[in-house]
Parts: structure tokens; C-alpha cells; sequence
């Protein structure tokens, strides 16, 4: 697997997966901010590296911001990210009897195990999964995608009208621009800047940067947060870590089963492993008391979940989370188009991808190990410092992937709709998940009835389809009955 | 408030999906079993405009929310939003990027840092000018990128 070129190639690319470590456990530490916000900025800067470098340094970013969130948990006894959260049972009252380094140690390891065995998974399970998705046509791909987009409305947070709501929006915003069937613009009011569609960075940079800048600005922005970095040295014994593989492995197992179900993520999966590793602990009564195993499987489980999520990405080309949509976008930018035929077609690209993904594991490892001190000292850094540095350096971003000012006037407009829309309770994440994948959804359902002369039993003609369609049609039906339960409830 | 800014999105949004649905309506209609550029655009404006007659159905049909939407800093909001859209204005009509990136940072800064003095305008301008160098070394000396 490994020679000389490969070697050449990823000591190549080491500067970008530092970097993009860096700005993850970074942005994962700092609470409210998070990974899509540290994805967000350093997306433009993929501009001017190549596929490879610019899908690994996201990727690190998405792998360094699990691991960042544990930091102010710990620390802070803020998680930095929403999948944090159940690292601070354990991980608070450890801090205070034994050290936060401890803690931070155990956190670290558990997110190491996790990043690894979700690569392992991935590079076991991709290869045959693309093998599967090849046999796909046009009519199954289309309800994959619509599978995925139904599911991610169903399990947001978010009142399921809104959640809806999103989804149409997202779809909608991704028909803009010249249809690929026919080369008519649509909806693009007749300005040539959206005739390719709206600048996804400027989409990208608006939703979740510029709002999140917004956001802090209609809060309290003068406080820093007083922090003790001292005992930071994240060191465990041979006997520690033996202790807590069981753990480990459960939270990972966890991470990577709800990593590639569309809409789960990480928030839920830690918790989750949480759930399983304290069922399975040997000692379930120093659970909530600063029990090791229930940082690591938590931690374990955050960091699996990156590898399962890459799994139906790379394989089918179909993102099941806004991390990866957004990583979905730094490969349409390169005009790498994930799925089987990539596969297939670049086996070389998915190889250094894979192997380039261990390599982010283990220098999060390394990072974490020596520099968490300084992360953790990042913590004090006040949000009216850091709202209008993210407000320049996202304006930087957009300018850079097209040196065109609609691109930044539609990236500040998005930004404070967004602001709105937000703190409505609309998601998101449903939004860009729709958006990335409405040409997906609308090409092979539009090339699915050109294939059949406009015949829809094409969409149950198949074995797969058929049992697509079911599942899908079970989905809608649930989530007609969550909306009509819920609706009489509050009424 | 809560009640009044969410009726007032859907009010918005039923209106996006108006237009969508108009707009797709100029578009010619598929041929050979495709069923045209016009269809999702306008299924989704239909879609639109559903929803946001579900969600307002649904939000009067509710108790009113007393959570405020801006729960501390109306103002300073407000003032954000000015001076990003000074900044990107500026940029775009005058140019030199590299100019007005200090000043929007060091403005920045003061407007919603701590209360102003000798030492923390020192701070402020010397942080500005820090970051300001920082991004001129990454991206025009680095990356040979040109802002105008």
C-alpha cells in the first residue's frame, strides 16, 4: 500500500492537515463556534491547493473539532460542541479529583481509538459498497438521496414544518442556475453571477459563519472566560488505556453504525455510546463520578462517527450531514465528483484520501498531546475579538473563490437571514444538506423518466427501488403521524 | 415577538414560493419523457407555499412566546451589521482592502470590547495591525492573492 510517491504525497500535504487540525480543535474548543465554522472558513483556502490537500485539511478540521469540543467541556465545563456533552458527566468530576489533564488525556486517547477504527472502517467497507452502488441506476440513486433528505428532516431538533421548510428552501436555492438537461437559466432573476448557481463558499461562509458572527454580536461580547490551565499534560499508563479499550471499541462500533445513517451525527452517537458503555462498564456506580470509560466512549464515538459518515459519501456520493456537504463542496470545487465511479475510475485519489485520513488521526494525537495547554488557553480569547476577525477573514474567503462583490453582498445578506432564520429554530444544516444535494436528487430523477419515456414505475421497477420506495414511503408516513401528534399536543 | 417574527417569515416565504412558482412558469415544458426545468422549481414553490400556510395555521393556533428574539443587545447588533456593510462598501467602491481591514477590525474592537483606554486602544490598534499583517503574509505574499 504504501511507496515512495504515496510518501512523498502525503508529507506533502502534512502542512494543510496541520493547519486544518489546528483551526478544528480550535474551533471545536471555542463553545458556539464549532467545526462548520472552522470548515467554513478554510473551504476558500482549498481554492489554491490540490484535491487531495484540500479534502484532508477539512477532513482534519471536522477530525481535530471532536476532539476540541472536549476541551472547554472539561475545562470550561462548557462543551464546545453539542456532542461534548456527555463528556462532562465524567469528565468534570474527574478534572476536579485527579487533574483536567487526566480528563483531557482520557478524552484525547478515546478520540484517537475512535478516529482510527471509523479510517479502518472505511477503508474496509467503501471498496465493497461502491462495488454494490455501481449496479445502482438513475430511479435508486434518486431515492437515496430523497431517503437521506427525509430523514434529515425527520430527526432534527427543530419543529418539523421548519425543518421541512428548510429542506424546499435548500432544494429550491440549489435549482438556481442553468438547468443541465435543457441549458435554460432558472430563477436567476437575470443576473449572470447566479447563472452557475450561487458561490457555494458565499452560501457556505454566510449560513454559518457571518450568522454565527451575528449571533455573537447580539449577546454579551466584552466577557472572557477565566481559565486554570495548569495540569494539562495528557499522559496515560499502558494499564489506563487497557483498562478502557472495552469502551473505546464500544463508543467507536457506536460512533460508526450512527455516522452513516443520514441526520444522526455525532451529537447523538455520544450520547449514545455513553448509554452503551455504561450498560456494558464493569462498574456502572462510578459512572457520573469521573468514570474513564465514560469520557473514552463518548470521545470514541464523536471521532468514529467522521469515518462512518465518509462511508455512503464516498461510496454512493450522497452526504448524510452538513459537515460533509460542506466537504462535499471542496470537491465539486476540484470538479471531483464522489461515488462509485470514483472509485472505479481513481483508485489512486481514494487510496491517498484513505491513508491521508489515518495520517490526520495520529497527528490529532500528537497535536492533542503537546499542544492542548494552548487550546485550552484559547478558551480566554473574548468574542469581540473573534466576531469581527471570523467577519474578516470569512469576507476574505468569499473574495478569494471569485474576487466578485455580489458573491460578498449575498454572503452578508445570507448571514443575517440566517440570523433570523436561527434563532426561529429553523435548521440549518437541513438547509445545505438539501443544497448540495438537489442537482443529485433532481439529474437522475429527471434522467430516470427520460430513460423509461416518462413511465414512474421506473421508481418500483427494481428489487432495491422497490424496497427504497417502501422505506421512504414508511418515513413520510411517520413523519405525517410525529407532526399530526405533536400538533395536537401543543393544541 | 416570537409569534409576530414567525408569522412574518412565513408571510415571507409564501411570497419566495409565489415567485418561484412564477418564475419557473416562463420555462418550456420537457420533452421525451423528462418532465421539464420548470417542474422541481415549481413543486417547491407550491411546497413553499403549503408549509408556510401549515406553520402559520399552526403559530396562531399557539399560546404567544414571550422569549424575546435580540435577548440582550438590540444595538449592538444593529451596529455590527453597519459596519460590516461599511466595510465591504467601502472596499468595493474605493478599494485597498488592506486600508480598511485595520480599521474595520480596530472600530470593531472598540465598539464591543471593554470600556475604552490608553492601553486597551493600544491593544486594540496593535491587534488590528498584527492581524491585519498576518492576513497580507497569508494571502497576497503566500497565496498571491490580489484583494484590489
Amino acid at each position: 500500500m504504501f511507496d515512495a510517491t504515496m510518501l512523498y504525497v502525503l508529507a506533502s500535504h502534512l502542512p494543510a492537515i496541520f493547519l486544518g487540525l489546528f483551526v478544528g480543535i480550535f474551533f471545536g474548543a471555542l463553545p458556539g463556534l464549532g467545526m462548520i465554522v472552522g470548515i467554513t472558513l478554510l473551504l476558500p483556502l482549498s481554492y489554491n491547493m490540490d484535491a487531495v490537500g484540500a479534502i484532508l485539511m477539512l477532513l482534519a478540521v471536522y477530525q481535530g473539532a471532536e476532539y476540541g469540543g472536549s476541551i472547554s467541556a472539561i475545562v470550561l465545563k462548557i462543551p464546545g460542541t453539542a456532542m461534548a456533552a456527555p463528556i462532562m458527566i465524567d469528565g468534570v468530576p474527574m478534572a476536579e479529583q485527579q487533574s483536567p489533564g487526566k480528563a483531557l488525556a482520557y478524552s484525547l486517547y478515546g478520540s484517537t481509538f475512535g478516529g482510527l477504527f471509523g479510517a479502518m472502517v472505511l477503508i474496509l467497507f467503501a471498496m465493497p459498497i461502491a462495488a454494490l452502488a455501481l449496479k445502482l441506476g438513475d430511479a435508486e440513486i434518486f431515492l437515496l438521496g430523497l431517503l437521506g433528505l427525509i430523514a434529515v428532516s425527520g430527526l432534527a431538533e427543530a419543529a418539523l414544518i421548519k425543518s421541512l421548510i428548510a429542506v424546499v428552501l435548500g432544494l429550491l436555492v440549489g435549482t438556481i442556475g442553468i438547468d443541465l438537461m435543457t441549458g435554460l437559466p432558472r430563477l436567476t432573476m437575470g443576473l449572470p453571477e447566479l447563472y452557475d448557481g450561487p458561490n457555494l463558499i458565499a452560501v457556505v461562509v454566510g449560513l454559518f459563519a457571518m450568522s454565527e458572527v451575528l449571533n455573537m454580536a447580539s449577546t454579551r461580547m466584552d466577557s472572557a472566560k477565566a481559565i486554570d490551565a495548569k495540569n494539562m499534560r495528557t499522559n496515560l499508563s499502558l494499564t489506563e488505556i487497557k483498562d478502557t479499550i472495552k469502551a473505546m471499541i464500544t463508543g467507536s462500533t457506536v460512533g460508526v453504525a450512527t455516522g452513516v445513517l443520514p441526520g444522526v451525527g455525532s451529537t447523538i452517537s455520544s450520547w449514545l455510546a455513553y448509554a452503551a458503555a455504561k450498560k456494558l462498564g464493569r462498574d456502572q456506580a462510578s459512572f457520573g463520578h469521573g468514570a474513564p470509560e465514560g469520557i473514552v466512549a463518548p470521545d470514541a464515538a464523536n471521532n468514529a462517527t467522521v469515518g462512518g459518515a465518509l462511508l455512503p459519501f464516498l461510496a454512493l456520493g450522497i452526504p448524510g450531514s452538513a459537515s460533509i456537504a460542506i466537504i462535499a463542496g471542496a470537491f465539486v470545487i476540484h470538479g471531483v465528483q464522489p461515488g462509485p465511479q470514483l472509485m472505479r475510475m481513481d483508485p489512486q485519489f481514494i487510496q491517498d484520501l484513505f491513508v491521508g485520513f489515518v495520517v490526520t488521526t495520529v497527528c490529532m494525537f500528537f497535536m492533542g498531546r503537546f499542544l492542548t495547554t494552548l487550546f485550552a488557553r484559547a478558551l480566554t480569547i473574548p468574542s469581540s475579538i473573534l466576531a469581527p476577525t471570523i467577519a474578516a477573514l470569512s469576507l476574505c474567503g468569499v473574495y478569494i473563490s471569485s474576487s466578485n462583490f455580489f458573491d460578498l453582498w449575498l454572503a452578508f445578506g445570507l448571514g443575517v437571514a440566517t440570523f433570523f432564520l436561527r434563532k426561529l429554530g429553523y435548521p440549518i444544516a437541513n438547509f445545505i444538506l438539501a443544497l448540495i444535494l438537489a442537482p443529485i436528487i433532481e439529474k437522475s430523477f429527471r434522467r430516470a423518466l427520460t430513460i423509461s419515456e416518462g413511465d414512474y414505475e421506473i421508481f418500483i421497477g427494481t428489487p432495491t427501488a422497490f424496497i427504497l420506495c417502501l422505506i421512504a414511503s414508511g418515513l413520510m408516513i411517520g413523519l405525517a403521524f410525529k407532526f399530526i401528534r405533536k400538533n395536537a399536543a401543543s393544541s | 415577538m416570537i409569534k409576530i417574527a414567525n408569522l412574518a417569515i412565513y408571510v415571507i416565504l409564501a411570497t419566495l414560493g409565489y415567485l418561484s412558482y412564477q418564475s419557473a412558469q416562463t420555462l418550456p415544458e420537457g420533452l421525451f419523457g423528462d418532465i421539464g426545468a420548470a417542474a422541481l422549481p415549481s413543486a417547491l414553490g407550491i411546497a413553499l407555499i403549503v408549509l408556510a400556510a401549515l406553520g402559520i395555521i399552526q403559530e396562531v393556533q399557539l399560546k404567544p412566546n414571550t422569549k424575546q428574539l435580540f435577548e440582550i443587545h438590540l444595538r449592538q447588533w444593529a451596529l455590527k451589521v453597519l459596519l460590516i456593510t461599511a466595510f465591504i462598501g467601502a472596499w468595493q467602491l474605493i478599494g485597498y482592502f488592506f486600508a480598511f481591514l485595520p480599521l474595520f477590525l480596530f472600530t470593531s474592537f472598540c465598539c464591543f470590547g471593554t470600556k475604552a483606554s490608553g492601553a486597551s486602544l493600544l491593544k486594540n490598534a496593535l491587534l488590528a495591525g498584527g492581524l491585519t499583517l498576518g492576513a497580507y503574509s497569508l494571502f497576497v505574499l503566500t497565496l498571491d492573492i490580489q484583494f484590489g
